[in-house]
């Protein structure tokens, strides 16, 4: 029954079932997702690591005959892809510009070094200079991982009146929260500071646990936990 | 002999003198990282530097190493202007100011030292292409003059005074001319920043009575640090303050009570025919009739002593119509007059 499709449902699709739009409430109705791949096509493997993993393991030999599907072009094999930072330039991207996204998240970058370095060199002892982080990649993932929120909430309609209710999250979208938070930060008002230098002190900040970001990520929880009497709407 | 002396013109190329070793190897590093299939690890480069850190004692053996100069140094002479903005962002990163000792600098220094002060003031003019190290090399000049105990006269950047101005204003004393009201401000301060120590203990007065307003009086035998402050802190007088400092030091250098180097950083603005400022009948003013290019500008010419002129012609200070070339004599034959600069015929 489950071979070959997915279970994941489209909001759309159900819509036209005729059933409610709250897709986090459980269901049994199965539907197809929509590709212009066949179903039994393979991911591309494109990292050179796990290309060797495959060899040794022998998983190759299942995969001899299989159609693979075309790979992404930002997906790279060289040794600074880094699949957070990919996904991320995605969100920074407006209206397909990706080339644009790219420059302002490599500035931004580059700004989080400037700005480390510069403590760096005017650190006076070993401890303070040991303690400064330069590597601006650490500083994104230690923040990205700082401002993941543990709850969502999610409009549930009971008798007339929407309730907030807390339920549980997946990874994929704890970590999409938490870069959408750090792009809307970098797009606030008073554009004389630019995108990559308000992203750049907001990363720093996050990576320490302060900052308005994580402040966002604090108020959810807390309003998570207010409304914890409402969790079992969750079930119907 | 004046007029021999006054042509030295001396072109600022890059030269790595003592350095070409370092360049050598790293050009052999990134072939290698052409054919390798990973990045090669990291070098550590340590830049070759001298603790030889007054100018006035630097010699040809210190060629192309890089010396320090102090942060409250380059704060006292550069907070207001003077270093590129790239190369200062560069040094508020690596928490220091480094300069490397380049033969363009080292010879206007030694030239400066043996001049006969009796003399016409000296005219030393920096031309090159662009990026190729003129403002940094005034920067060292500047140094080594503040440390010579030379009363400064630096302009950071002229073209800002010509086409990036804050305020024009009608001067309220002469007719026809034009202040600079906010940019003289800044210009004030950042004379006083540089020069304050030194006109405490050569102690310079004035020779004559201003009359500012109705009220504001600074009269003969004032010391001169006293314009100054009026003009930092009225801006409405500020032009007029600076015209009068320029004539005062004239004056005390040729008198032989102290002596004057005027650094300019762009000095063939001084010579354009044009400006941003558009006057009533829609047309734009000669810059010629700015309070602050008439103050600065008497101090190039011939008729004074004890003094010394270093500045750079840069193609950016012109306006796009002429930037064809780099050389000094394309870029200041703009007036009959600016040749006069080049030819010391006054």
């Amino acid at each position: 029954m489950t071979s070959g499709y997915n279970c994941l449902v489209i909001g759309l699709a159900r819509c036209r079932l005729g059933l409610s739009s709250n897709k986090y409430q459980l269901s049994n109705v199965f539907l197809r997702t929509y590709s212009q791949y066949p179903p039994h096509f393979v991911k591309p493997v494109y990292q050179p690591a796990q290309l060797d993993d495959i060899l040794e393991s022998g998983e190759s030999k299942n995969l001899e005959f299989t159609p693979v599907r075309a790979a992404y072009v930002n997906h790279t094999s060289s040794i600074f892809h880094d699949k957070i930072v990919m996904k991320f330039t995605n969100h920074v991207m407006k209206t397909g510009r990706k080339s644009l996204a790219r420059e302002l998240v490599e500035k931004t970058f580059q700004e989080i070094k400037r700005i480390q370095l510069q403590k760096w060199n005017e650190a006076k002892t070993a401890e303070e200079k040991a303690n400064t982080e330069c590597n601006p990649l650490t500083i994104f993932h230690q923040a990205v991982e700082n401002c993941r929120p543990v709850l969502q909430l999610i409009p549930i309609k009971r008798g007339g009146i929407r309730y907030q209710v807390p339920i549980p999250i997946t990874d994929k979208r704890s970590y999409f929260i938490s870069m959408r938070w750090f792009v809307h930060a970098g797009r606030e008002k008073e554009r004389k500071i630019h995108f990559p230098e308000r992203l750049a002190r907001e990363l720093i900040a996050a990576s320490n646990n302060e900052g308005r970001v994580v402040k966002q990520k604090q108020d959810l929880h807390r309003q998570c936990e207010a409304n914890r009497a409402y969790a079992h709407y969750r079930w119907g | 002999m004046a007029r021999l002396l006054s042509r030295n013109i001396f072109q600022s190329f890059s030269d790595f003198g003592g350095c070409s070793a370092l360049v050598r190897n790293v050009a052999v590093g990134r072939e290698a990282r052409w054919w390798s299939n990973e990045a090669s690890p990291a070098v550590k480069v340590t830049a070759p530097r001298t603790s030889l850190n007054q100018p006035g004692l630097q010699t040809e053996e210190q060629l192309g190493l890089w010396y320090t100069l102090e942060q409250d140094i380059a704060k006292q002479l550069f907070g207001l202007g003077g270093i590129p903005k790239q190369f200062a962002t560069q040094c508020k990163t690596f928490a220091e100011t480094c300069l490397m000792i380049r033969k363009p600098a080292l010879t206007t220094i030694d030239y400066i030292k043996k001049t006969n002060l009796a003399l016409p003031p000296n005219k030393f003019i920096l031309y090159g292409r662009e990026g190729v190290g003129k403002s940094l090399s005034l920067v060292h000049i500047t140094h080594f003059l503040s440390q010579d105990n030379w009363l400064l006269v630096h302009i950071p950047w002229a073209p800002r005074w010509r086409r990036g101005f804050k305020e024009i204003t009608a001067s309220a004393t002469v007719p026809g001319r034009y202040d600079h009201p906010l940019d003289a401000v800044i210009w004030l301060q950042h004379f006083k920043s540089q020069n304050s120590q030194l006109l405490k203990t050569l102690q310079l007065e004035t020779s004559e009575e201003y009359k500012w307003s109705r009220r504001e009086v600074t009269e003969a035998g004032a010391p001169l640090i006293d314009i100054v402050e009026l003009g930092i802190s009225r801006a409405r007088f500020a032009s007029d303050c600076i015209m009068a400092v320029t004539t005062e030091l004239k004056k005390h250098a040729t008198h032989q009570r102290c002596k004057i180097a005027v650094v300019a950083d762009g000095i063939n603005t001084f010579f354009c025919l044009t400006s941003r400022y558009r006057l009533e009948d829609l047309t734009y003013l000669n810059p010629e009739n700015f309070t602050i290019f008439q103050a600065f500008m008497q101090l190039f010419n011939n008729n004074w002593r004890n003094g010394v002129v270093v500045a750079s012609v840069d193609s950016l200070a012109n306006d796009g119509a002429r930037r064809e070339s780099y050389l000094p004599r394309y870029l200041l034959r703009q007036k009959v007059r600016s040749a006069l600069i080049l030819d010391g015929r006054h």
